[in-house]
């Protein structure tokens, strides 16, 4: 569905996007993470033709997002990061001019989530509406409108935890309906919990991509050894060091099926302390954000 | 609803109450300029000698060579002359308006990413804009031809302005708006915020006024060819009002300064980034 090449964005001597090479596939929900000035919007508007790449190129179901960004467009339906609205119309108004701009074919659909998923009065004019209705407002045209890929920028950024919780029911209901969806964000948990692969940006680089479902079925072991510390595994359990913390301790990834693994832990005369546990989103994301994050991308694990 | 009648009414929405009032004013001036008409030339007309020859010497000196006493001439010198310039003003204040919040304004206030984050073109956004400006200028049009049509029902001239000698000031003075429009609209197609090519078009409409008030002075033949640096070189209403021999010249320069702000514009707003409200 997206497929970028060397995409890259400079501003003078400032590089907001720097050599980003990714496909997303159809289908997909892609999470893409990274603080406020690591890049995430500046791809997000260079997928829409707003912004024009330095150098690479960046496509959408085959049209290039550049030269022919209306037919881009016509497949994407993007909720900004900052929302403007004109506050004088209603919110019906905003709908209404919204899904126009489209054809007015998701006015319905779009007046039906607003109204009975997220609980907006249409009639008030947009001025009185707290931040967090505007962006309900957004929310409602954006997973109404007919398209193949939604572009949420911080979509939940405003929303109350129980909006939050509808917002992540429709972006499964997108996933299952075969939408692509880019879900950009700083919350972790909403990110792991939707997701199918995340990217963690810094900088402007892309520095790694990381399959969720396998790293939802990933185990962390962290095995203290007496004696000789192994250096290699055999290949059936599917083990790799992660970190040698100190001299006689490993912390390794374990992705493979348990018994194996199990029936090795008991034949290890030489471990004398074992800790299994799983690893969240916030880990990885330190790995690059935390307070020693690594300088270069992760061998291996980039796109 | 096409994408672009959408985009279109929703500037309506916006600029109604600027247009309304625009419109508005104009009409009650060019009311108001038919009935100091009457009163004028009733004055000529009078049997004070004196009185006559002052006011035709007054006329004389605002109408310079073109001032021929016809209904339409003295209407035009009342009307972009007498009353303070102010349809001069409004329809200038009309046009760096709209040609400011076509790029500038619309990026700054965040609404360009709500609008061009649909199937919309750059091309049908910025002639949506194109078409508001239009529609206020032919709005405008209406309003002081209107104003001028009703004045006449109420003070009646015994040789009343034609419709053309109404239409034709009133087409130069649009005009005059159409190249203001041309290059305030070529500074918004560089900028993230709307102040900055508010400014420079209000400072630069400004100067050239100036300048043409120098070129024009009436003992300063030295200075006449400023006329040719300034786009009020290009407006003559009352020669438009009384002959309109020179409007289409007249109307050729000004348009060529609005072709030539509007198709940079256009382009450079083709190729520039778009990014984030405010920059």
């Amino acid at each position: 569905m997206i497929s970028t090449v060397g995409l890259t964005k400079h501003y003078g001597e400032v590089a907001a996007l720097s050599d980003l090479t990714l496909d997303v596939k159809a289908g997909e929900v892609f999470g893409l993470l990274g603080p406020n000035g690591s890049g995430k919007s500046t791809m997000v508007r260079l997928l829409l033709g707003l912004l024009r790449p330095t150098a690479g190129r960046a496509t959408v179901a085959g049209h290039d997002c550049w030269t022919q960004s209306v037919k881009v467009r016509e497949l994407v339906s993007y909720l900004p990061g900052e929302l403007r609205m004109p506050g004088s119309m209603s919110g019906y108004a905003v709908l209404r001019f919204l899904s126009d701009l489209r054809g007015g074919e998701s006015l319905d659909r779009a007046v039906a989530i607003a109204e009975r998923v997220m609980g907006l009065n249409l009639s008030r004019r947009v001025r009185g509406y707290s931040t967090g209705m505007k962006q309900k407002l957004a929310l409602a045209q954006a997973f109404a409108d007919p398209v193949e890929l939604l572009i949420l920028d911080e979509p939940t950024s405003a929303l109350d935890p129980s909006a939050r919780g509808d917002v992540i029911t429709l972006v499964n209901d997108a996933k299952t309906t075969g939408q692509t969806v880019i879900f950009s964000g700083h919350v972790l948990s909403e990110v792991e919990q939707v997701a199918d692969r995340v990217g963690i940006m810094r900088c402007g680089r892309l520095m790694i991509v990381e399959d969720m479902h396998a790293r939802r079925s990933l185990r962390m072991l962290l095995a203290r050894f007496e004696g000789e510390v192994p250096e290699i595994f055999p290949e059936a359990l599917q083990l790799s060091i992660r970190d040698r913390p100190s001299p006689d301790v490993l912390l390794l990834e374990h992705l493979g099926t348990v018994g194996p693994l199990l029936d090795w832990l008991a034949g290890s005369r030489n471990i004398t302390d074992i800790a299994i546990g799983t690893e969240d989103l916030r880990t990885l994301y330190d790995r690059f954000h935390g307070s020693s994050p690594v300088d270069e991308s992760l061998d291996g694990r980039n796109p | 609803m096409t994408a672009f009648l959408a985009l279109w009414k929703k500037l309506l929405n916006e600029s109604k109450v600027m247009l309304a009032m625009i419109a508005l004013a104009l009409f009650g001036l060019s009311w108001l300029s038919v009935y100091r008409t009457f009163i004028v030339l009733g004055q000529l007309a009078g049997d004070d000698e004196r009185k006559a020859m002052r006011t035709r010497g007054g006329l004389m000196q605002i109408g310079g060579p073109s001032m021929d006493f016809s209904a339409g001439a003295i209407e035009a010198i009342h009307l972009y002359w007498l009353f303070l310039m102010i349809p001069i003003f409004l329809v200038v204040a009309w046009a760096v308006s709209r040609g400011t919040a076509a790029i500038a304004g619309e990026l700054e206030r965040g609404s360009m990413d709500l609008i061009l984050s649909r199937p919309i073109s750059r091309t049908a956004f910025f002639n949506a804009h194109l078409a508001m400006t239009f529609f206020g200028f032919g709005l405008f049009m209406i309003a002081i031809i209107g104003g001028n049509f009703v004045g006449a029902r109420f003070n009646t001239l015994e040789e009343p302005a034609g419709f053309w000698a109404v239409a034709r000031p009133t087409f130069n003075l649009l005009a005059l708006g159409m190249a203001v429009f041309g290059y305030s609209v070529f500074f918004s197609s560089l900028d993230l915020v709307r102040w900055r090519p508010m400014l420079a078009a209000s400072t630069i409409t400004l100067a050239q006024f100036i300048i043409f008030a120098i070129a024009n002075q009436p003992d300063w033949d030295e200075w006449r060819w400023l006329n040719k640096a300034t786009v009020f070189g290009g407006f003559y209403p009352i020669e438009a009002a009384a002959r309109g021999d020179q409007l289409a010249r007249h109307f050729g320069i000004l348009f060529a300064v609005f072709a030539v702000g509007t198709s940079l514009a256009f382009l450079v707003f083709q190729r520039r980034d778009l990014p984030a409200g405010g920059g």
